[in-house]
């Protein structure tokens, strides 16, 4: 098993349509916008490895577009209302749909249905001819989410609200704005969280003890520690740099300069 | 740094290996048969001759593929791909909209917890875990292995971790 950013990662991208129009349906645009951030989130991060790794880690993201359309109208799902959600608001928004997406595709509900997906990603013929060494699945929607874009570490999961991360100007949901039409930095972002790297800005309540990824690296660059000069992070703030930290924490590391990556696949 | 598209036609175990002898190197690989791979128009050339592939695009430009009779899937990877090069969204992505600022997650939209079959994330309320000895993100294992749950055990429901003493669940890695 693979937990550092490096080798191949078998990405299963789903795409929650809503029902013909409705404000849930994407259009063909839409569906383009969506391929598009996540080539372009995926490329900012090979290009730090290029930069920043000692080792050339491999990098290779492999993608499964699946686009499901659910009968489920998008006004039964409720809008978020809160800067702050809770557990049962981020419950009461995504369950429904993504709970029927996962059946749509042939999978049970609930993370098992998610695991089982991965599992499918990790095992399946690709037509690149590799074998992924690890795997997430990404739901992209315009039904109602409780947060624009978030990530389960632990069950391998990410959702984005399509409308809202990728809005700009005066639209906002729950008192935020999105990251405008070029929102590949929030992929980038969010797939830093699948390998384990924390969020480094303030408002997420980091702390610069805490430790994270397969190496076991505290949050050095964490912007609650005032003791620390802060740089600037992919895991901080929407920049296409990245932190030492972050760096150590994805994996990139040789520490003995045998000239191979010390978590390497 | 150039990028280019290529179409395959085959599945090929040695084509990673092929496009590395010449010089490229793959950034992405969209099923059900197009990479995004790294090189120049050199590189292009080379990769245009291997057996697996069927086609391959312009470095760094849009792609015409009206004549290539595509399935959908591999045209919608094409149609994103060409999107990129469009007026709007080169005009849309030169505004940098929001660069550098922090992003403003509430509670931060990591949330490394292991919640149950159907929960949603947990709340970032809940605060930030404890000193884990390593969060080690949410890959999944491969085929045969045991991925690792709460308290070191392999294996196991997802949903069964216990609650901590303050009602929370435990960061991945953790003691349970």
């Amino acid at each position: 098993m693979n937990r550092a950013m490096s080798g191949p990662c078998a990405v299963g991208i789903v795409i929650v349509n809503g029902p013909a129009g409705s404000s849930a349906a994407f259009t063909d645009t839409e569906r383009l916008d969506v391929v598009l951030a996540f080539s372009r989130g995926w490329d900012t991060l090979y290009t730090l490895s290029d930069k920043n790794s000692p080792v050339r880690p491999h990098l290779l993201m492999m993608a499964d577009l699946r686009v499901v359309t659910l009968s489920i109208d998008p006004a039964t799902i409720p809008a978020p209302s809160t800067t702050s959600p809770s557990n049962a608001d981020y419950t009461s928004r995504e369950t429904p749909w993504r709970a029927a997406a996962l059946q749509a595709l042939g999978y049970s509900t609930g993370t098992a249905g998610i695991q089982a997906y991965n599992q499918y990603l990790l095992t399946k013929s690709w037509a690149v001819g590799v074998t992924p060494t690890s795997a997430y699945v990404a739901f992209v929607t315009k039904y109602h989410a409780a947060w624009m874009a978030y990530t389960h570490g632990s069950s391998a999961y990410q959702v984005y609200q399509y409308p809202w991360v990728s809005a700009s100007g005066d639209f906002e949901l729950a008192g935020a704005g999105g990251w405008g039409t070029d929102w590949q930095r929030v992929v980038a972002h969010e797939t830093g969280h699948i390998f384990g790297a924390p969020d480094e800005y303030a408002a997420s309540q980091c702390s610069s003890a805490q430790t994270f990824g397969v190496l076991g690296i505290r949050n050095g660059n964490c912007e609650n520690d005032t003791t620390v000069p802060h740089v600037p992070c992919l895991m901080r703030a929407n920049t296409s740099d990245v932190c030492t930290f972050t760096i150590q924490t994805f994996g990139w590391v040789d520490a003995n300069s045998d000239g191979v990556l010390d978590v390497a696949p | 740094m150039p990028r280019f598209l290529a179409i395959l036609q085959a599945s090929d175990p040695q084509l990673a290996a092929g496009i590395e002898a010449a010089n490229g190197r793959i950034v992405a690989a969209h099923e059900p048969g197009v990479l995004i791979i790294d090189g120049d128009g050199t590189t292009a050339d080379a990769v245009r001759q291997l057996q697996a592939v069927r086609a391959v695009g312009p470095v760094d430009g849009s792609w015409d593929v009206t004549d290539l009779d595509l399935d959908a899937a591999t045209a919608d990877i094409v149609g994103a791909w060409n999107r990129g090069y469009s007026e709007e969204f080169v005009a849309a992505a030169n505004l940098n909209y929001r660069a550098d600022e922090p992003w403003d997650f509430p509670g931060g939209c990591f949330h490394s917890g292991i919640e149950g079959d159907d929960s949603s994330p947990n709340p970032p309320s809940m605060g930030p875990p404890p000193d884990s000895g390593g969060d080690t993100g949410g890959l999944v294992a491969s085929a045969g292995d045991q991925p690792q749950q709460p308290g070191g055990q392999p294996g196991g429901d997802p949903g069964t971790a216990p609650p901590t003493d303050d009602g929370t669940t435990p960061p991945e890695g953790s003691p349970a």
